[in-house]
């Protein structure tokens, strides 16, 4: 028994809460593209087989991001482990009125990852670690068979976040990484980069507001 | 400690997770209860979460989905089991057996792990919200202790009220008005009292200065200009600057209100804001 062929699809339901036709009436896979918010709505029916999608359509973006906060592969399986099972016990800790499914995801698994690199002591490992920064090439996107169009959506995605962080200078960037991915506060980033505190608020500032005008501009 | 509604420059701070955390819970418990705050609040998470978009992709091992099917009740057996089904050998199935064993030993030990975790997860949710509350009563703290001040300050008025009135009705006391040559809206008196050696001076309409000057009152005597001190008006324009006479003087021939350097001037040098002749008051010939 595995995530693809399990045949629990019948419960399957779409955003708006209709049911679906059963699995021999609906190639759930090929013909049709479910949003997240539908996915997540069956889950809280405990459609084995969405949670399968949705594992399959984020468990790399979950797993890059744990792993480059925690710069351990094997603490970042654990977050991963615990992210999707918390999706799959608590899927209601998921408003979809509150935002976007992928946003919601993410913001777990950095939290969660933040929460642990704390737990650890780790913090100074990571700021030595390097490889996985913020990625201007794009290398390595996923292409899931199963899912072409979800897939290629996120992909797309991921150039245009790649090409808008392309256009931040440099300290912005860095000031963002250090925030978000070490979990760093103004006062901690201050001191590690040597700079004064209003220097790094305000590049933190600037940084998100550019960011929020070039993915409005990049995805419009 | 509580927060008004919160900009979007905070609520990028929080996103990207800046902000140190007492603030970033004040952030969360505004947004709880705010629906205009919480969508300013998810547009700067949804723009965090793209930072993370921009990461070079990365595969977790195979086995991190079986642990996931495992830990959720839906994973197959493992190989190991699935093995044994196919091998007659009765040697083969006592070595999986083996294997099994040391598998099971592996998973309750995993188990137990997993209801450690849980148990953590349990606890922290227990401290995060001993810390909600802690903030709370922070708040309502900081709430008393404002209300304690603005209540002291309305009794500390309230007795300086009382006593100008005293004054005013006292048959000792003098009352003279003191003229403005150049604020047109203002109002000024002097209230005199020399059995008390108590001055009073009451005015409206004098603007708070923000040019680092102060307003400095003198009486004349004899020629020669003796401070009686600085008062600064409120944020209404008005001032009731109450202070003692020197002794030793039996009268005055005016007294006037300057603006002088910050925290007053030995000499008299600013203009004049009010004058008030004293003369008639203070000379009783």
């Amino acid at each position: 028994m595995s995530f693809r062929s399990n045949p629990e699809t019948s419960r399957l339901r779409s955003v708006d809460g209709m049911a679906v036709p059963p699995r021999a009436a609906l190639d759930l896979g090929a013909t049709v593209e479910w949003t997240d918010e539908a996915l997540m709505a069956a889950i809280a029916e405990q459609d084995v087989r969405a949670f399968a999608i949705i594992y399959d359509r984020y468990v790399d973006l979950v797993f890059s991001t744990a792993l480059r906060v925690l710069a351990s592969r094997e603490y970042a399986e654990d977050v991963v482990q615990e992210v999707f099972v918390r999706i799959w016990t608590r899927p209601e800790a998921y408003v979809p009125e509150r935002g976007r499914f992928m946003s919601w995801l993410i913001s777990v698994v950095r939290n969660r990852s933040v929460d642990e690199l704390r737990a650890q002591g780790r913090r100074r490992r990571r700021e030595v670690l390097t490889e996985n920064s913020l990625d201007d090439n794009g290398h390595n996107d996923p292409l899931d068979d199963e899912e072409p169009s979800a897939a290629a959506q996120l992909t797309e995605e991921r150039h245009c976040v790649r090409r808008a962080l392309h256009d931040l200078p440099i300290e912005q960037r860095r000031a963002l990484e250090l925030a978000y991915f070490a979990g760093l506060t103004h006062q901690e980033i201050a001191r590690t980069l040597h700079e004064p505190l209003g220097t790094i608020k305000t590049r933190i500032r600037r940084g998100m507001q550019k960011m929020r005008r070039a993915l409005a501009e990049e995805l419009a | 400690m509580e927060i008004a509604h919160i900009n979007e420059e905070t609520a990028d701070e929080y996103a990207v997770g800046a902000l140190d955390p007492a603030l970033s819970r004040l952030v969360v418990l505004h947004g709880a209860d705010c629906h205009p705050c919480r969508a300013l609040i998810a547009r700067s998470e949804e723009t965090a979460a793209a930072l993370a978009l921009a990461l070079c992709s990365e595969s977790p091992s195979p086995r991190v989905r079986r642990r996931v099917q495992r830990e959720i009740g839906i994973g197959r057996p493992g190989v190991i089991v699935r093995v044994a089904r196919r091998v007659p050998a009765a040697a083969a199935v006592a070595s999986v057996a083996v294997a099994i064993v040391a598998l099971t030993g592996m998973v309750v030990m995993r188990d137990d792990l997993a209801a450690v975790q849980r148990s953590n997860a349990g606890l922290q949710v227990q401290v995060d919200e001993a810390l909600n509350q802690q903030i709370e009563i922070a708040t309502l703290q900081q709430r008393l202790s404002d209300e304690e001040l603005r209540t002291f300050e309305l009794a500390t008025a309230a007795r300086g009220d009382r006593e100008l009135l005293s004054t005013l009705l006292s048959d000792n006391s003098q009352v003279a008005t003191a003229f403005t040559p150049s604020l047109t809206n203002a109002l000024g008196v002097l209230v005199w009292d020399p059995t008390k050696s108590t001055l009073y001076f009451v005015a409206d309409g004098i603007y708070p200065r923000q040019d680092g000057r102060s307003y400095q009152i003198w009486v004349n005597e004899a020629g020669t200009f003796r401070s009686l001190g600085t008062f600064e008006p409120d944020d209404t324009g008005f001032v009731r600057y109450k202070t003692r006479l020197p002794e030793g003087i039996d009268g005055y021939q005016s007294a006037i209100v300057t603006l002088e350097r910050e925290g007053g001037a030995d000499t008299r040098t600013g203009p004049s804001v009010f004058v008030t002749d004293l003369s008639r008051l203070t000379d009783p010939e």
